[in-house]
């Protein structure tokens, strides 16, 4: 009797491994033994640097966060691209720059306006949050896209900021924001649009930097150690694929016989 | 509000929902009850989805109503947008009203307009999406720095082995653009996708232990 489902021993036992490695590495960093270092995300440092444009121009900064709610498998993107919106919201209320959030699910209003408003409150200017600027333009791909679009052209943002997964529309609000001369700095994981940002926008957050982003922006031991811990679970993924390369050229399926299981 | 109410209780609900959906997914065989019974659970989101689409569809009346009351810049197509709305939510429930199969039924009125105006609308500003991409393409390819050059190559050599002139000029050109696609696409893509998924692992482990939880709002 199996007590794994079929076709999932494999899926589970990387699972574990990820997960221990992961949680030794972030209980380690707790605890102060080893607090690791940080690179610099270039497309993170660039917010504080569109927001202060913003403010220099008397412009309003857009911000997204793609097409995720809280019911989809790309759910984990939406909440990263909402841990940015408050690092955004705080500097926006530090500097006295007008930020237009526009969601596209409505199952994430309530917890944008909640982020908004403890960005703002980090900032000591809470009564300078205003919900209005959330604007919700409908839950529909290409009217919500255009409506973005129509919004940062006629309010001619100076910073455009998009944070979170992004299908067909990602060009078309990469473009409103070339339009109107803004600081773009996007990031998704969906694979199949980064290069779009990669190449229309000023900085670019590639795939696993956005998952990041929250522990980055944080400084919060625990969770920079959780990023320690995933790059160890790389390490073990490099390693089985180059382990795999040498039994298959040995004609050896012992692990192409476990990853089937 | 309580801390408790605010924080604690939406951190045990994320921390058992995640725990019982790994057990679910691992342990429990597809069609057992209990596994039906994890996928009633998920069910649930439902409600919150319905009753966020309500606070959707009051978020947009009020924006487009009160830009009306400010003549605020282009208020003719928020009155626009408000007749639409009404119009086809009065459609949808009279429809609905009207049918045995309440729930699930969309009524032949309500097919047509979402056929015959919706989706041509909408087929027409996704058509626009041509023109976006020629222009973002334009900047990209210019030859401004090495990266840019090599996309410049790479660029055209997919274009040409893709398109049937390609082929017509070289025989070569659609290979190149298979082997393109094929080893160097894939092992980058492939990098990134092992790199998004121990990402999306490790974040949502930060989640379901409750040590990221920037997204719950103020802590007071």
């Amino acid at each position: 009797m199996n007590f794994i489902n079929e076709g999932l021993v494999a899926s589970f036992a990387m699972l574990v491994i990820v997960l221990a490695e992961i949680l030794i590495a972030l209980f380690i960093a707790r605890g102060g033994t080893h607090v690791p270092k940080i690179r610099k995300i270039a497309g993170l440092e660039a917010i504080e640097e569109a927001v202060g444009r913003a403010t220099e121009m008397g412009r309003p900064i857009t911000y997204t966060t793609g097409l995720g709610g809280i019911r989809d498998q790309y759910y984990y993107q939406t909440v990263a691209g909402l841990n940015i919106l408050g690092h955004t919201a705080e500097l926006a209320a530090k500097y006295g720059a007008k930020l237009l959030y526009f969601p596209y699910d409505p199952t994430i209003m309530p917890m944008a306006h909640e982020v908004m408003e403890q960005g703002y409150i980090r900032a000591g200017k809470q009564e300078a949050f205003n919900p209005e600027n959330i604007i919700y333009l409908g839950g529909d791909q290409f009217p919500w896209a255009f409506g973005v679009l129509g919004t940062t052209y006629r309010e001619q943002s100076a910073a455009n900021i998009h944070m979170g997964p992004f299908w067909a529309e990602s060009l078309i609000l990469a473009e409103a924001g070339f339009y109107t001369g803004a600081i773009q700095v996007m990031g998704t994981a969906n694979y199949h649009q980064i290069h779009f940002f990669v190449v229309a926008s000023d900085y670019a957050l590639i795939g696993e930097e956005l998952m990041a982003a929250g522990a980055y922006l944080s400084k919060d031991p625990t969770q920079i150690g959780s990023l320690w811990g995933a790059d160890f679970s790389k390490l073990t993924a490099i390693a089985i694929m180059l382990i795999g390369v040498i039994l298959t050229a040995a004609n050896v399926t012992a692990l192409n016989d476990f990853l089937a299981l | 509000m309580s801390l408790v109410v605010k924080r604690y209780i939406p951190l045990a609900i994320t921390f058992i929902m995640g725990f019982i959906m790994v057990i679910a997914t691992y342990f429990l065989a597809p069609g057992t009850p209990a596994r039906d019974a994890t996928a009633l659970l998920t069910a649930t989101v439902d409600v919150l989805v319905v009753t966020a689409g309500a606070i959707g569809l009051v978020a947009l009346l009020r924006h487009h109503l009160m830009n009306i009351n400010k003549r605020g810049r282009f208020w003719q197509y928020s009155t626009i947008t408000i007749i639409a709305v009404i119009i086809y939510l009065i459609i949808g429930l009279y429809g609905v009203a009207t049918h045995e199969q309440r729930y699930m039924y969309a009524s032949e009125l309500f097919s047509w307009v979402y056929s015959n105006i919706y989706v041509h609308m909408d087929m027409t500003i996704f058509s626009l999406l041509a023109f976006f991409i020629a222009s973002a393409a334009y900047r990209a390819f210019r030859l401004r720095s090495l990266e840019a050059s090599v996309l410049l190559i790479v660029g055209s050599l997919m274009l040409l082995g893709r398109a049937p002139i390609g082929g017509v000029i070289w025989e070569g050109f659609p290979a190149i653009a298979e082997w393109l696609l094929t080893v160097p696409n894939a092992a980058g893509n492939r990098a990134i996708t092992i790199g998004i998924a121990i990402g999306a692992i490790s974040l949502a482990i930060r989640q379901l232990l409750g040590v990221e939880r920037g997204y719950l709002g103020p802590e007071r």
